[in-house]
């Protein structure tokens, strides 16, 4: 769509011949050109290894590039300053694989406490309560975050993600901790926000089966390379 | 040979830039961050404070007492004889405050305070919980590193004026209700001995301490990358850097102090 000025609104993510090497040296990521549109699901499918994780940390800013830029709405984020830095990363979220719950809090402060960090003016209960309703863990949010399970904790970790709506969200292996009845909610919440909010998502999965998240396009990433694009609905399988 | 020497140095050369400017960092953080949630920093630095200088408050006063004490008596017993005995509420006053103290609070906080947040730091790291606040915009320095700075050194001051208190106070009743420090040496003569340039030296002691407490253990918490076995190796790491710096800086500012006269 058009803005008022004529011009195309600049893509959600923009990755032009991004490099990352590793502590000794070794290439993680070669020469990355990607670009997502904005409301678009992108699914970047490769074996264990192949530098997924790598490329969605480097989009959530958690990896400096060696090389190349990222562009997210159309800003390179890595030549920023900081306050536009974060003011760019807070509206990418992420999901980790494994970890990445904090462990002393309880559910309910793993998903509000991004939001109460960034504006403390808030009242962060009823957002919280909302977007745990979606998600089906509104009656764990008082538990320890430690003493609920993993499908909770990942749900948990999708909330603390959806709360501050990221116009960008990085889904590292959607299923995993996920049985499809579980899935399925945190699915149709992401396609809400994508309808609604014009969410972009990328997803990282290792066999391309992200049943039952919706995906408009993939990717394959082998070594470190994008290869041929796959459409979605082509299965593939990585012996 | 002096490749491998070249190579220590400049790595012992690195961490210690890094140590040092943790501190400054932080306290840039407080600022850069000023838009941000105070509540969750009171709230994280008054936890800090609280298992640190309250929870282990008897224990830190009971220490206090009994070093007060010993120190008192063989002050009393080696000085009275002798020409010196005048200097004895002095050289207990330095030895409590200035020394002894000072130097307790920083052991036992590193093996203590030190080794829990080289921890829970390493912990977080391996867990991938930095990487999630960092995810989330939430500044490193500012959420996990100042409080930690902040209520540890604040620890450090409060314990330094209250286990000195205790020693020479505490220790006085308990050596005078004992009979073990005869008649000649009163409450007052201690109270007179108190110069404010003795509690200043003190206080810059216990907050030199505990920030080189909190930032090296910092560090070596965060450094910590994903195996879970580095994280006992960066509390070792982390304890016997802080041993070394408190005891040769307590040594260098003791020397000075005593030089100065």
């Amino acid at each position: 769509m058009a803005d008022s000025a004529g011009a195309q609104p600049p893509p959600a993510l923009e990755l032009d011949r991004v490099g990352v090497v590793n502590e000794l040296g070794l290439p993680l990521l070669m020469r990355i050109r990607l670009t997502v549109q904005a409301g678009e699901a992108l699914a970047v499918v490769g074996r264990n290894g192949s530098g997924k994780s790598t490329l969605l940390r480097v989009v959530a800013g958690l990896i400096a590039p060696r090389s190349g830029t990222v562009r997210i709405a159309g800003e390179d984020v890595f030549s920023l300053d900081y306050h536009a830095q974060q003011r760019v990363r807070t509206r990418v979220g992420m999901v980790f694989e494994r970890g990445g719950v904090w462990a002393n809090r309880t559910i309910e402060s793993n998903i509000s406490l991004p939001l109460e960090y960034h504006h403390p003016e808030l009242d962060t209960r009823k957002t919280v309560r909302q977007v745990a309703e979606e998600l089906g863990i509104d009656g764990s949010l008082n538990r320890p975050a430690t003493e609920a399970d993993a499908s909770v904790q990942r749900r948990t970790l999708i909330a603390r993600a959806l709360v501050m709506q990221p116009a960008l969200l990085l889904f590292d292996e959607p299923q995993h901790s996920l049985t499809p009845d579980e899935a399925r909610p945190v699915c149709d919440a992401i396609e809400r926000r994508r309808t609604q909010q014009r969410l972009t998502v990328i997803y990282a999965d290792h066999d391309g089966h992200v049943d039952p998240f919706r995906v408009d396009r993939c990717v394959y990433l082998a070594h470190g390379q994008l290869t041929n694009q796959i459409p979605a609905g082509q299965r593939f399988s990585i012996a | 040979m002096f490749t491998r020497i070249g190579h220590v140095t400049l790595a012992a050369l690195s961490e210690t830039t890094r140590v040092t400017s943790l501190p400054y960092a932080a306290a840039k953080s407080y600022f850069v961050e000023r838009r941000k949630s105070r509540g969750l920093l009171l709230k994280s630095t008054l936890t800090q404070l609280y298992f640190t200088a309250v929870e282990p408050l008897a224990f830190f006063l009971t220490l206090g007492l009994i070093s007060g004490l010993v120190i008192l008596v063989l002050s009393v017993r080696l000085l009275e004889p002798t020409a010196l005995a005048q200097h004895v509420p002095t050289v207990v006053v330095r030895a409590v405050a200035l020394e002894v103290v000072p130097l307790i609070i920083a052991l036992v906080l590193t093996g203590r305070s030190g080794t829990a947040v080289a921890t829970e730091l390493g912990y977080m790291r391996v867990n991938g919980e930095v990487d999630a606040l960092d995810a989330a915009g939430i500044n490193i320095d500012y959420f996990l590193v100042l409080p930690r700075l902040v209520g540890i050194t604040l620890a450090s001051v409060t314990l330094t004026v209250m286990m000195s208190a205790a020693g020479l106070y505490g220790g006085y009743g308990l050596g005078s209700s004992l009979g073990l420090l005869g008649v000649a040496l009163h409450a007052s003569d201690l109270l007179d001995a108190v110069h404010p340039a003795v509690v200043g030296v003190a206080l810059m002691k216990a907050a030199f301490f505990g920030i080189t407490i909190a930032a090296v253990n910092c560090h070596q918490g965060l450094s910590v990358k994903r195996v879970m076995t580095e994280i006992p190796r960066a509390n070792v790491r982390g304890s016997v850097r802080c041993y070394v710096v408190c005891f040769l800086v307590n040594a260098m500012i003791s020397i000075l102090v005593v030089l100065r006269g």
